[in-house]
């Protein structure tokens, strides 16, 4: 939800704030206050590779009141950062993003910074000047403060402070427990009168050392201006103790965050915690409700112009849908109509969102807008043909995971279709060309979603109604030389017959398309070729070629060895690592098979063949064949491996790497032919 | 489509109003030579350049780009590049579709203007606007119009209208307009003379190209330059933020150049004396050097800053003093500063760096350059010093800077020199391999690896690296599917040449595949060849090698007594003029030894050539899968 500054100037509430809150806990840095400990600091004894650690990382938000702009964020941070090696230098430069709208801005204030070097036993300090900071205009809505810190060398302590000062009260500063190099200690502490709700929002694997929350009293002098619709109260002044709501919340030894392969957003696994607004309630004041509950959620959204205020929308389509209509006869063939004809007529313009650009209509009419857009228009033009459809919400992989437990809307940043046809329900998502109703986008993928009903929303499995599936056919005879020729046919499907759709319609025209692979293997001679359902979306596409493959086989005297696998073998396993702190995620489910039907050259015989084998995962994860089988001169090997089960967790890291062991290893097995005497 | 990236050289373009009128976009109208290999088709370009005084020009930009499939997409964004030096007068853009038909016009309020900084950049005030044309059906047209204001020029726009693969042109033209008397230079490669027309005021030049089909990517090619069209054009005289200056000789842009560094080579007395007390004692120049380097290694830092004389300019050498970092061109400064300070003569030095990028147009001196480094002439020799990276070996200039044109700034002027090349025999990659195998094919491995030259080059990355990203970068690299890291040190030798021993202890279970009592036994493990492209049907670029190298392998098996060798592939021994190639496989009971040697010359050769070399990297590309198989007894 965009949230508007304006929210805050509907609230005609005056309040000054006289008093801080009283005694708190000691602070865990000072500015300033450098430890000789820090300087002569060598390494960091958790992480005693770290290039860099970030000794302490301090922030706090509260509010404030000021008499023209009136509730006010002030956000305060103080960090200090140990840099050990010449590798760490870059965490000496730094950028603050800045948000501001038309009329109002998030303000900078008391940026200051200091290096500290150990020079021959001095300490020597460079604070950081004004004229190393530097602001960008990065887009229209957001600035960036950058600087860096001088005299930066290995051993330095550098050490900065800011405070940004928000009439954005939806922009309550995240925190970010985890970095790229490793934390000693990270503390955000956090006090908001009884007034504002936020609701909290914790990510990431590791833990927090203190948690705590606990209400506070504090002191106010205001002025306060009832709302004349619903109160006869007085102008009231005075002073009152307003119950606040106080978090303060530190780690102690955060390690380093790693990016590995088969992740899904750094967002989903890095440490953090967010607050999103989600009430304000002032007394003798109606309370201003943003989010809370998930039906709040829910019943903002139906209510929102540019989400349900859309859905009632269909006038613009109603031609279409009758011309629809009068074609088709079954639910499904006018769903597969409306789809392809939303599909191909308006162009996704790459932005994401849960809301509509606009209105639809004028998407409609550009033949171009973002997700929703495009989806809220198949949802009318769905509706208009009768056939039942909702919008579904969701958080793309590299966005982040949505968490049914903490109700938020900032977290959603897609929208795909929910269809019931004959009491089945599909999800679609109309901005990919290429793929048929019913494939929901890679991007997608990502657990869970929230279908948006006047009644009864709730939530969606996001599972993949496809897989990733490929069948490769070598129908081919070998001569004695060693050259192999035939024919080979590639079958795919699903998310396989997406990225192969996508590879061809890359080049001008399927010719432009074979003969840049032409040019890709030396190895491969591609005689003739044919591509069949390349645009029948909702059949699996098959390219065939004719072929030669040079430099398969070695040929010793009477033998020839060869792998039976020949170029189409999986080589290389995907997971090398020895460990793994994160889940592998691999989205949707794969089933690959091979086939090679191999015509021996007359006068040979096996000599040896691989031995066959099946690998089953665990709780039916996953299956691998491997079958050799000769009949007569013609020797048949068929491997084939599925991936059922998409989401592997950190612990069961070592099973679904040993699968793909067993996999590659047998993919690496030879046959021997030899000539019979 | 690509509007240029006005950051050191300016490189643009302009219209010429009278041609475009009546011409439609319909891709019919495109001939069918100029859709083969082709993405994108430029189908119209006009540009015109036009000088208006000694600081002030104008360039207009009219182009139209037809996209014909989903690839060329990529690039069907209309982007303009603009600072404070070149800013924006007007522009607009529209599309059509296939038939050329107009389906949109783009008004400036749909563009979207942002900074076009990438990475970390302390400062820099380039920005851009932006348009993407969200067009359903291909293929479409898109056409935009740009007029820029130029407040201080160094060179012309340069010219150069097709640089990117997989796009042809159907018509691209340059025009130059200079007030009458005005004297500038010209020079166009791989393009016929301009066409002048005179009048009483101006003088005009225009350049046009027609018809030019898609230039394809071929591996071992020279630099792009070299082979497309290019234009480049400079006044004589020039004047830039108040700094005159003449460049018509490279002496006289050197002029220019020192003129920029005049004041700013100040230090603090107290580090002059401290780096007199660092050398105190020492005589040898080269050591003197060495340790003003250590020191600017150890106490500096790079950080992008685009300030000052539109990224000419040096940040003063006390200004470094002070914070500890900037730019190329400040740290260069800081260095001869700090060379001085201990009575060494430097010189600022100017590069066009990039591992590919073309060498300087010597015989037409203009503003050719991207980087700068330090030069230290001495007796027998020079050392180069790379100020911006702190891990740099001593003296050592990598594949950005090595071997190729740089222009020394003096103050007498600019004298062009040539930087440092490294020999295939100083490029060297020699591996030393053991392989234990036991009786389930499981191996034990010991890999010694020197890195040298420009091969330093390959690893010095990983040299720094946390342990952890070392171990999970050779998990990663070393093409075995199951293997364990036993041991692993990776340091640098103290060497002339920079080297970088590798030293790995490997198990790699079923590193030999069995099928039966034969085990097969790959033994070239770790450096196959690959050769990634084939020709088309037609080399059209000269072969270039740009650097030579030798790779030495050895790796000796021992395999279990019970097995003996049932095939081993014939040693093999290739000489061609592009390199040499060689294998020796020799056997003694139970241990085959396999010794592998690849040389390639750097070099250039006629493209017809080039089919006698994909035969020669083929040739050894199936050398290097050779398998030997080893059979049991009983």
């Amino acid at each position: 939800m965009k949230t508007h500054p304006v929210i805050i100037a509907l609230v005609t509430f005056l309040i000054f704030f006289t008093a801080r809150p009283a005694a708190a806990q000691k602070d865990p840095v000072k500015y300033g206050k450098i430890e000789l400990s820090e300087l002569e600091m060598t390494s960091y004894d958790k992480d005693t590779t770290a290039h860099a650690v970030i000794l302490v990382d301090y922030g706090t938000s509260s509010f404030n009141y000021s008499d023209h702009s009136g509730f006010q964020l002030q956000f305060s941070r103080t960090v200090r950062i140990k840099i050990f090696h010449k590798e760490g230098f870059d965490n000496a430069s730094a950028m603050i993003p800045l948000y501001h709208s038309a009329d109002d801005k998030e303000k900078l204030a008391d940026l200051k910074g200091c290096t500290y070097n150990l020079v021959d036993g001095e300490v020597v300090k460079d604070k950081l000047t004004n004229d190393a900071i530097f602001t960008e205009k990065f887009t229209k809505n957001w600035n960036h403060v950058k600087f860096t810190m001088p005299s930066v060398r290995e051993g330095s302590v550098i050490e900065y402070s800011y405070k940004i000062v928000s009439d954005f009260l939806f922009n309550l500063q995240s925190w970010y427990f985890q970095y790229e190099i490793p934390v000693c200690w990270s503390e955000y502490r956090v006090t908001i009168p009884e007034y504002f709700y936020y609701n909290r929002s914790m990510y990431g694997y590791e833990s927090l050392d203190i948690n705590e929350n606990s209400a506070r009293q504090e002191q106010f002098s205001y002025i306060v201006r009832p709302d004349r619709a619903i109160s006869n109260a007085n102008t009231q002044q005075g002073s009152v103790q307003v119950l606040a709501n106080y978090w303060r919340m530190a780690a102690k030894d955060v390690p380093a965050f790693k990016e590995e392969d088969f992740m899904t957003s750094s967002e989903n696994y890095v440490t953090k915690i967010e607050f999103e607004l989600s009430s304000i309630k002032f007394p003798d004041q109606i309370p201003k409700s943003f989010t809370q509950t998930w039906e709040s959620i829910d019943d903002m959204l139906n209510k929102e112009d540019q989400f349900g205020g859309q859905l009632t929308k269909k006038e613009f389509v109603k031609d279409l849908a009758d011309a629809i209509n009068i074609q088709y006869q079954s639910p499904q063939e006018k769903a597969q109509a409306a789809f392809d004809l939303v599909k191909n007529t308006i162009t996704w313009n790459g932005m994401n969102d849960i809301l509509a650009t606009n209105n639809i209509r004028k998407a409609f009419n550009d033949k171009t807008g973002n997700v929703a857009d495009i989806n809220l228009i198949l949802i009318a033009l769905l509706k208009g043909v009768g056939i039942e459809a909702y919008p579904v919400i969701l958080s793309t992989r590299d966005h982040g995971m949505i968490h049914p437990s903490h109700p938020t809307v900032s977290k959603f940043n897609y929208l795909v279709a929910q269809v019931k046809i004959n009491d089945k329900t599909y999800l679609m998502d109309a901005t990919e060309k290429y793929s048929p109703a019913g494939l929901v986008p890679f991007r997608c993928l990502n657990l869970k979603g929230r279908v948006i009903k006047p009644e009864g929303s709730d939530w969606v499995n996001i599972t993949p109604a496809y897989s990733h599936k490929q069948i490769i056919v070598n129908d081919m005879t070998i001569t004695p030389e060693g050259l192999i020729t035939g024919k080979q046919s590639v079958q795919a499907d699903g998310y396989a017959a997406l990225d192969m759709r996508k590879e061809i319609y890359a080049e001008n025209t399927p010719e432009a398309y074979i003969e840049k692979i032409k040019k890709q293997d030396p190895e491969i001679t591609i005689q003739s070729f044919e591509i069949k359902n390349l645009d029948s979306l909702n059949n699996p596409i098959t390219r065939l070629y004719i072929m030669d493959l040079e430099n398969q086989v070695t040929i010793a005297g009477d033998l020839i060895y060869l792998n039976p696998m020949l170029k189409y073998g999986m080589s290389e396993n995907p997971l090398k690592l020895e460990k793994r702190n994160y889940p592998v995620d691999f989205g949707y489910p794969i089933d690959e098979t091979y086939i090679l039907k191999l015509t021996i050259p007359e006068g040979y015989i096996i000599e040896e063949k691989p031995e066959n084998a099946i690998i089953n995962l665990p709780g039916n994860g996953g299956k691998f064949i491997y079958d050799v089988t000769l009949l007569g001169n013609l020797l048949q090997i068929m491997s084939k491996y599925t991936i059922t089960q998409t989401l592997f967790t950190e612990d069961q890291y070592n099973i679904i790497k040993e699968y793909f062991n067993h996999i590659v290893q047998k993919h690496n097995q030879q046959i021997v032919l030899k000539k019979a005497l | 489509m690509r509007a240029a990236l006005f950051l050191f050289i300016l490189s643009g373009f302009l219209f010429h109003t009278d041609k475009i009128i009546g011409q439609t976009f319909s891709v019919a109208d495109i001939p069918d030579s100029l859709k083969i290999s082709a993405h994108a088709v430029i189908r119209l370009s006009e540009k015109v350049f036009e000088v208006r005084g000694k600081t002030s020009a104008t360039l207009t930009v009219r182009e139209a780009t037809t996209i014909l499939d989903d690839s060329g997409k990529d690039d069907d964004a209309i982007v303009v590049y603009y600072n404070k030096k070149i800013t924006i007068k007007s522009y607009r853009g529209s599309i059509f579709d296939a038939s050329g038909k107009l389906i949109k016009t783009i008004k400036s309020s749909d563009f979207k203007d942002e900074s076009a900084v990438s990475g970390f950049s302390l400062y820099d005030d380039n920005r851009k606007i932006y348009y993407r044309p969200m067009v359903a059906s291909l293929p479409y047209t898109v056409m935009y119009e740009v007029e820029y204001q130029l407040n201080g020029f160094i060179n012309f726009p340069e010219w150069m209208p097709v640089n990117e693969y997989s796009v042809s042109v159907q018509n691209s033209s340059y025009q130059i307009i200079v007030p009458a008397g005005y004297s500038f230079r010209y020079k166009g490669f791989n393009i016929p003379e301009p066409e002048v027309v005179s009048t009483d005021k101006t003088v005009s030049y225009r350049w046009e190209i027609a018809g030019m089909k898609a230039v394809e990517d071929e591996i071992f090619s020279p630099s792009p330059e070299e082979f497309l069209p290019v234009v480049i054009a400079a006044p004589d005289e020039f004047v830039f933020e108040d700094y005159p200056g003449r460049m018509d000789t490279w002496r006289n842009f050197g002029l220019w150049s020192s003129q920029l560094l005049e004041g700013r080579n100040v230090l603090s007395d107290e580090t002059v004396a401290k780096m007199q007390a660092m050398v105190a004692g020492i005589d040898d120049p080269v050591e003197k050097t060495r340790a003003i380097y250590d020191f600017l290694q150890t106490t500096t830092r790079y950080v992008s800053i685009t300030l000052g004389i539109g990224g000419f300019q040096p940040f003063a050498a006390n200004e470094v003093e002070k914070t500890g970092y900037g730019d190329c061109k400040a740290l260069t400064n800081y260095t001869r500063s700090l060379l001085a300070a201990v009575g060494i003569n430097s010189y600022y030095t100017l590069v066009n760096a990039g591992n590919n990028a073309h060498d300087l147009w010597l015989d037409f001196p203009c503003q050719q350059f991207s980087h700068a480094i330090v030069s230290v002439p001495l007796e027998h020799d020079t050392i180069w010093l790379e100020c911006t990276d702190n891990r740099q070996p001593f003296g050592f200039l990598g594949m950005g800077t090595d071997n190729r044109y740089a222009l020394l700034v003096t103050d007498s002027g600019g004298v062009i020199t040539r930087t440092r090349s490294y020999t295939f025999s100083e490029n060297t990659q020699c591996r030393n391999m053991t392989i234990d195998l036991d009786e389930t094919g499981n191996g034990t491995a010991t890999v010694n690896t020197r890195f040298s030259g420009l091969q330093y080059d390959n690893v010095s990355d990983l040299l720094y690296q946390r342990p952890e990203d070392q171990k999970n970068h050779y998990y990663r690299s070393i093409p075995y599917s199951n293997f364990q890291i036993n041991h692993f040190e990776i340091q640098q030798e103290d060497k002339p040449v920079p080297t970088i021993l590798e030293q790995l202890s490997l198990y790699i279970p079923a590193y030999a595949t069995l099928s039966g009592k034969r085990m097969f036994l790959l033994l070239n493990p770790l450096n196959q060849y690959n050769l990634s492209q084939k020709a088309g049907k037609e080399r059209k670029n000269d072969i270039v090698i740009r650097r030579g190298f030798w790779d030495a392998d050895t790796v000796e098996f021992t395999f279990p007594q019970d097995y003996r060798i049932e095939h081993k592939p014939e040693n093999i021994s290739i000489s061609t003029p592009f390199g040499e190639y060689s294998t020796t496989i020799s056997s003694e009971n139970n241990h085959i030894r396999y010794i592998r040697h690849l040389k390639l010359f750097s070099g250039r050769y006629p493209a017809s050539h080039y089919s006698e070399m994909e035969t020669f990297l083929r040739q050894l590309q199936r050398s290097d899968q050779q398998k030997a198989v080893l059979i049991r007894e009983n």
